[in-house]
């Protein structure tokens, strides 16, 4: 590859002077004159709504406007495969604790606050279900959603409806080979049950919208969200709009990491403006924020592994239980295809049968988070080849170099593998951690290593587009439709068109400027999700300033009597190949009045990648992602044998992401990863009790601080792949992967120390000291 | 009267409100990220006399008098040694933690110029970040110690 001038370097993030001196704008901080809404909700699980009077709260000074159910359109909205959910419970039926019933709208929050206690609604309670495994019986006699099967649903993406079974949204399945008689040959059988438990994104910034209708009718947002197109699209659908008619901005945001999955608060914000007419704004409260911006579902895998003596994997049956609560519309519903995600392209396994199930229970609804439920599948796989290793006994480091796929493998789904490095992460992980080297140890605290394997991609199934701007002073504009949210994309694709442009790293800030965050002025692109803005957005980029630059080059072409083929571009100057000392600015060609009827130039460009659907009956899928990345951890922890505790105490990571755009930012995004995993893999989780999270908040909820992250020395990790020729520039995916194989690492490094197999995640000191006091107790 | 960022301000708000929805609100100073209101996060962290205090757990007329910083105040004459380290060694990312971080940092770093690697991570305990797992906010806050006792 020839020399890279800008892409490959730490550039300096583009954002960051405005972050740190505060000048950054979040949605909270546009302070126009508004009013404030508030959200009735219901405080039952599964109730039919008999009446909502609403007149004493009306009578309140400073109430502007109540929405009723009856307000709302009667549309049902959903994500990706499942429309499932209407903004209000126009159909008279709530499912879950904390459904919107009601919006107040007033002139201060506080009065909005206080208005929601005189509205009066009569509810009949119905009988609900909370488990996941009760609720799939086929006569289950809670039945969240009756008319499921006349739901309208998107198809795409995998996953498909289950029409037999009431409570079961989506399925997925792999068939591949022939798992019966792969068992009856396999001589070791390593079966066992996970879990995971629900959590939060753990954003800091809270959910907030500003709603309001244009004078030409346009209904208008601004909104702390990721996937600005996909609300816009779905904003349109919902109150039957054309896409002009709506408008999404959504300024700088406070982390995003999934969820927020239906546009229930944007569309709640516009339903209060439209019944008001002003301007209101909707601010989850932190409580809000925690239970109802779509979390992260807790799951149940059942694995059964088959291995030969010599440690190779022959057969694998998993059936994976996703618990999505009330709705699917928010995320949920295509986790049963992304549950496998973060592991089916590590291993060779001939014969793998899996079936999964998302399910409707009445507790509040899931959407996605960092890596869509693929990390607590890793979770369950990664630690049950560790089993299959001791069990062997054999070193859970050479029985998966024994399993790992390489070049020209084919993947769970049936895809041939290229340009991959899983064997290079492993290795490097391992050194860098002193696999094999035993640690120290003192009086009750033992310590253990271990590691893990996930791959990830980015989702090719929606295409990408860039609109560049050339301007006579060679400045360079660039337009994307995909979401900043903290992961560094507008500094990634700077990169990319300097790298195009030859513009030198210190010009950067100055000459390239990135157009985000406004449907108004970007064109389409899906998301920012899926771990897919560096392959499918860059590319579009890439191909937009390829775009513009031949429109440069026709117009120098004269100048120069040389075909535009010749031409080439670097730092504001056109010069023709064979002669770059004869350069010319971009200024004079615009001077010389080739171009000054123009004012600028435009480059546009649209990029798709070649993709299969995977088949829902079998997971077949031979082209189900354009590349493959894959991350190793290796954990050291130590385990208090008194407490449970566990403290995470050195990580070393690999990642095979092919050419890192922005390595300083690509280690941000593992490092980030190691922080929300310590609290997955330890901590975090939803106490649940009959559909009420009990710990909605930080003082029961806790994330992970500086305290709990391990820094400096304890923290090394290396890149060791090589470009992708079909990414931009080489880079391949990397955002979501991070969290992937971490928990699985950490339960491993756990059973090194303790002897003790931990299943049910997170390992909190509880889970821990139990089985501690098991273990023992079997001993003796 | 408030002193906020060297300069005095009339205010004439409700007894009950915070110093951070003040400072948001009425002095449009929204570098003050408004978080969790239960003192957990951080994000509204301000400099209170020196001292790092967040600004959702003290109502605006509790600090009538004392010297109020916050971030708008720290880069009024250039970029403190503590932002240029924050840029350089990518401690930002979604950039939501990052003024009440900043903030507690310099309090931190004004008491104790020469801080440990513990010592910062047990001084910036009660600030949270969800973006960057704080290995990158301990490198740059320990790299503006070393530029800022260079400066001395």
């Amino acid at each position: 590859m020839k020399e890279l001038l800008v892409v490959g370097k730490d550039a300096i993030r583009v954002d960051a002077l405005e972050k740190v001196t505060g000048r950054a704008k979040y949605v909270a901080d546009f302070n126009e004159p508004r009013l404030y809404a508030k959200v009735l909700r219901s405080p039952h699980a599964h109730a039919r709504i008999i009446q909502i009077d609403t007149s004493r709260a009306e009578k309140l000074l400073g109430v502007r406007g109540i929405v009723r159910p009856e307000d709302a359109p009667s549309t049902r909205m959903g994500f990706v495969v499942c429309a499932d959910r209407q903004v209000l419970p126009i159909s008279g039926i709530v499912r879950y604790i904390g459904e919107p019933v009601a919006v107040v709208v007033a002139d201060s929050p506080e009065i909005a606050e206080e208005a929601l206690e005189l509205i009066e609604v009569k509810y009949e309670v119905l009988p609900a279900v909370f488990d996941s495994e009760e609720a799939m019986q086929k006569d289950c006699p809670v039945v969240l959603h009756p008319g499921k099967n006349t739901y309208g649903l998107a198809t795409k993406f995998g996953p498909k409806l289950e029409r037999d079974i009431p409570n079961v949204c989506t399925v997925f399945r792999i068939r591949k080979g022939d798992i019966e008689k792969a068992f009856r040959e396999a001589d070791v059988i390593v079966e066992n049950r996970y879990s995971f438990d629900g959590g939060s994104q753990g954003r800091a910034e809270r959910y907030v919208v500003d709603g309001w209708v244009e004078s030409d009718g346009t209904l208008t947002v601004r909104t702390a969200r990721h996937r600005m197109w996909g609300c816009h699209g779905w904003l349109c659908s919902v109150f039957g709009l054309p896409p002009s008619k709506v408008r999404v901005m959504k300024p700088y945001v406070g982390g995003s990491f999934g969820g927020k999955g239906s546009p229930m608060v944007e569309a709640l914000a516009l339903l209060a403006a439209m019944k008001t007419g002003r301007r209101v704004r909707l601010e989850y409260t932190k409580e809000e924020e925690f239970f109802d911006t779509s979390p992260r579902p807790s799951i149940i895998v059942y694995i059964k592994d088959g291995v030969k003596r010599d440690g190779t994997l022959v057969a694998r049956q998993t059936r994976f239980i996703i618990n999505i609560g009330a709705y699917g519309s928010d995320g949920g519903a295509i986790s049963t295809i992304s549950c496998l995600t973060g592991i089916l392209s590590c291993y060779n396994i001939p014969n793998w049968y899996s079936d999964s199930f998302t399910v409707y229970t009445n507790n509040p609804p899931t959407g996605t988070m960092r890596g869509v439920e693929a990390p607590q599948g890793n979770w369950a796989i990664e630690s049950n080849i560790d089993c299959i290793a001791h069990q062997l006994g054999m070193d859970p480091l050479e029985f998966r170099m024994r399993n790992l796929v390489k070049e020209g493998d084919t993947s769970a789904f049936g895809q041939v593998l290229h340009h991959i490095f899983p064997r290079e992460c492993l290795e490097k992980a391992t050194e860098l951690l002193e696999w094999g080297k035993k640690s120290e140890e003192k009086d009750k605290w033992k310590k253990g290593k271990g590691l893990a394997i996930g791959n990830y991609r980015p989702n090719p199934a929606w295409p990408s587009a860039a609109v560049v701007k050339v301007f006579q002073d060679g400045a360079i504009e660039v337009r994307i439709g995909t979401d900043e949210v903290g992961q560094g994309l507008l500094t990634v694709i700077a990169q990319i068109v300097a790298e195009q442009f030859k513009v030198p790293m210190d010009k950067i800030l100055d000459k390239i400027k990135v157009v985000h965050g406004d449907t108004l002025y970007t064109p389409w692109d899906f998301a920012s999700a899926a771990s897919r803005s560096t392959w499918m957005t860059g590319n579009a980029v890439i191909r937009a300033c390829q775009d513009a630059k031949q429109k440069i080059f026709a117009l120098a072409a004269s100048k120069f009597e040389a075909s535009p083929n010749d031409l080439e571009m670097t730092g504001g100057k056109v010069y023709h190949k064979d002669l770059p000392e004869r350069a010319i600015r971009l200024s004079d060609l615009f001077r010389f009045g080739v171009a000054n009827e123009i004012g600028e130039i435009l480059g546009t460009a649209g990029y798709e990648a070649e993709h299969t659907d995977a088949d829902p009956d079998t997971g077949y899928s031979p082209q189900g992602a354009p590349s493959w990345s894959y991350l190793v951890y290796g954990a050291e922890v130590g385990v208090n044998t008194e407490t449970g505790e566990v403290k995470v105490l050195k990580v070393s990571w690999a990642v095979d992401i092919g050419q890192p755009i922005n390595w300083k930012m690509c280690e941000g995004q593992v490092e980030g990863s190691i922080g929300m995993g310590i609290g997955s893999a330890l901590y975090e989780r939803f106490e649940v009790s009959n559909g009420k999270i009990l710990n909605p908040n930080l003082v029961t909820y806790r994330i992970p601080t500086f305290m709990e992250c391990p820094t400096g020395q304890n923290v090394k990790g290396a890149s060791v792949g090589f470009p992708h020729p079909d990414g931009p520039y080489g880079a391949k995916a990397l955002g979501e992967m991070g969290l992937v194989p971490f928990s699985a690492a950490i339960g491993n490094a756990v059973y090194d120390a303790i002897r003790v197999r931990m299943t049910d995640a997170p390992l909190t000191r509880e889970r821990v000291f139990k089985a501690l006091q098991e273990a023992k107790k079997l001993s003796s | 009267m408030l002193r906020v960022n060297g300069e005095d301000y009339e205010i004439f708000t409700d007894s009950w409100k915070t110093l951070e929805r003040v400072l948001r609100d009425d002095l449009g100073l929204t570098g003050v990220k408004e978080g969790c209101n239960t003192g957990n996060c951080g994000v509204c962290t301000v400099l209170i006399d020196g001292k790092a205090v967040k600004s959702c757990l003290v109502l605006a007329s509790q600090v009538q008098g004392k010297d109020i910083l916050t971030i708008e105040g720290l880069s009024k004459h250039g970029l403190h040694p503590l932002q240029q380290a924050f840029i350089d060694y990518f401690a930002i990312q979604c950039g939501f933690c990052t003024p009440g971080m900043v903030l507690a940092a310099k309090a931190l770093l004004d008491e104790n110029p020469n801080p440990t690697e513990e010592e910062v991570k047990l001084g910036l305990s009660g600030n949270l970040c969800r973006c960057t797992g704080y290995v990158k906010i301990v490198e740059a806050i320990l790299a503006a110690a070393e530029m800022m006792r260079k400066e001395v």
